[in-house]
């Protein structure tokens, strides 16, 4: 993997209430370049899922680029603290990491909650200059809809089940469905996306998404992206990767490559690269 | 429970660096060394793990986690991870318990696959006063045979127009071969002598091994050992804190 076997200068950074909140630092200093912040992805410790957020760490140290992921309250290592929930605490660790002058702008997202994260960060914070949210947000409408039915007339055997969901649904099944999801997500209203995107793309913000096979259940069809944040959704600084045979928390090496690759082509197009850091070896 | 206060370190050399995090106490002769599961077991238990580290913490011990080189927050890759990098961790997390805390005696808390590696710790008699096995896993090569049953069908299941995908991962971790082949090698069983005095932390009795003490984990106890998902391994029970407290208490005793 590059920038596997350098040597990656890793630090660590407490912020937050008590200075209870703990994360790490990876890469050296590159002057205005915004930083990569990581936080959890649900309910797994800040190393990511199946170790993705070091492996990204160690890629992009490698390209002069830094990185830091922590751990929100509650998740990982962190103790669950008043006053303040996912959203501040992300807000305290871009505050931290401004006052320690180790950036001034930042890059937030990650796997499912943490893109949610990055784009609340992103409303929230003009500091936030680029987004990654890897099956972040998305809804539904009449594309994903026409893309169940086409899929489902190859699969006559499944008709009479899909019946049997139908009726299920209109006796309250969909809205239990949905209920389930809003208790995980932290989403905007359709209209809100719509109108939060022009605003990030009205001041220069870059968007990097990612939808996997692992949110059949709301995204199946490219055409819902548009619908969903529409059309600031085809601005040049928004990239977007739709990638079916890739599941929800790149489980197996050859997905978690092609996203190491994918994001450090975007991060590098919309930012530029790093000063490359000494070719010291471990 | 409540995590408790702890504190961020580096072990080792900045060329192979571990992560590790201490639960500091102040005057004790006592502490513990935390070995965390192996694979996907070990981000699965890393808040049960802060949280029997806190308790036990609240009893007056100090306590040190750490992740093993090539392994969460340490750095390095997964292929370097095998038994005698487990080996050489452990002397360093031992070593950082006795620098930080000034104890006298350490137990060493191995959890599930982390138990192997363990037994077969060739410095085990030296460095440590107990060792103390979390549900440990007795055969590696039964267990290692499980995970790559489960890891097929989560490849299947995740990839299913693929033919094969074929990798070194094992449940979503890089393995080396040395790795696959010292765990489908380790075993733990009498009447093989344990490399320290042994505690077994279980929730069925077995008499597999002998052991010098036994702690009956409750049925609520969190799994480890149960597929990929994270939600079943973080709730800790009001009668496991009792369990904990049973083993605070015993290791205290260490120091009596």
């Amino acid at each position: 993997m590059p920038g596997a076997g350098r040597l990656i200068v890793e630090t660590f950074e407490s912020f937050g209430p008590d200075n209870r909140l703990v994360g790490v630092l990876s890469g050296a200093s590159s002057g205005e370049q915004p930083i990569l912040v990581l936080p959890n992805a649900g309910l797994v410790p800040r190393a990511g899922p199946f170790r993705v957020h070091v492996e990204i760490a160690q890629h992009f140290a490698a390209r002069g680029i830094r990185t830091f992921r922590f751990d929100l309250p509650g998740a990982g290592e962190s103790p669950h603290l008043a006053g303040i929930d996912a959203r501040g605490a992300t807000q305290a660790a871009l505050d931290h990491l401004a006052a320690r002058g180790i950036a001034n702008r930042f890059v937030v997202g990650g796997v499912c909650s943490a893109a949610d994260r990055g784009w609340i960060a992103a409303v929230d914070d003009p500091r936030v200059v680029g987004v990654v949210l890897l099956d972040g947000v998305a809804f539904k409408g009449p594309w994903f809809q026409l893309s169940r039915v086409a899929s489902l007339l190859g699969r006559p055997r499944e008709w009479s089940a899909f019946v049997r969901r139908r009726l299920a649904r209109n006796s309250g099944g969909e809205e239990g469905a949905s209920l389930i999801t809003a208790a995980y997500r932290d989403w905007p209203t359709r209209s809100e996306a719509h109108a939060q995107l022009a605003a990030m793309i009205g001041r220069n913000v870059h968007l990097f998404f990612v939808y996997t096979h692992g949110v059949v259940e709301y995204l199946r069809d490219r055409r819902q992206l548009v619908w969903s944040f529409g059309a600031g959704f085809r601005d040049s600084r928004v990239t977007c990767h739709y990638w079916r045979d890739c599941d929800h928390t790149f489980y197996a090496r050859f997905v978690r490559m092609r996203l190491l690759g994918a994001m450090e082509e975007w991060f590098v197009g919309a930012f530029g690269a790093g000063k490359e850091p000494h070719d010291a070896r471990t | 429970m409540s995590v408790g206060f702890w504190q961020p370190l580096w072990l080792g050399t900045p060329t192979r660096q571990c992560y590790a995090a201490l639960h500091p106490a102040a005057g004790a002769r006592v502490g513990v060394v935390m070995a965390p599961p192996l694979l996907h077991e070990q981000p699965r238990s890393r808040r049960v793990l802060v949280e029997v580290a806190s308790r036990l913490n609240e009893r007056g011990l100090p306590c040190l986690r750490f992740d093993y080189f090539g392994t969460g927050d340490s750095g390095g890759e997964g292929e370097r991870h095998d038994f005698d990098a487990v080996h050489s961790d452990l002397d360093l997390a031992v070593r950082a318990l006795r620098d930080t805390s000034g104890v006298d005696a350490v137990v060493l808390m191995a959890w599930r696959g982390a138990a192997l590696p363990a037994w077969s710790w060739p410095d085990a008699r030296r460095n440590i006063n107990a060792l103390a096995l979390w549900e440990p896993v007795l055969d590696g090569s039964t267990w290692l045979a499980a995970l790559e049953a489960v890891d097929r069908t989560e490849r299947q299941a995740r990839y299913p127009n693929l033919d094969t995908v074929q990798d070194s991962h094992l449940m979503g971790f890089p393995t080396a071969a040395r790795w696959r082949a010292d765990m489908a090698a380790a075993r733990i069983a009498s009447p093989a002598p344990a490399p320290a005095p042994a505690w077994m932390i279980a929730r069925n009795e077995s008499d597999d091994i002998v052991v010098q003490r036994r702690f009956s984990l409750p049925d609520d106890a969190p799994r480890f050992d149960d597929g990929i998902g994270i939600e079943r391994a973080m709730f800790l029970s009001r009668k496991l804190y009792g369990v904990v407290d049973e083993i605070a208490q015993a290791c205290l005793a260490l120091g009596a």
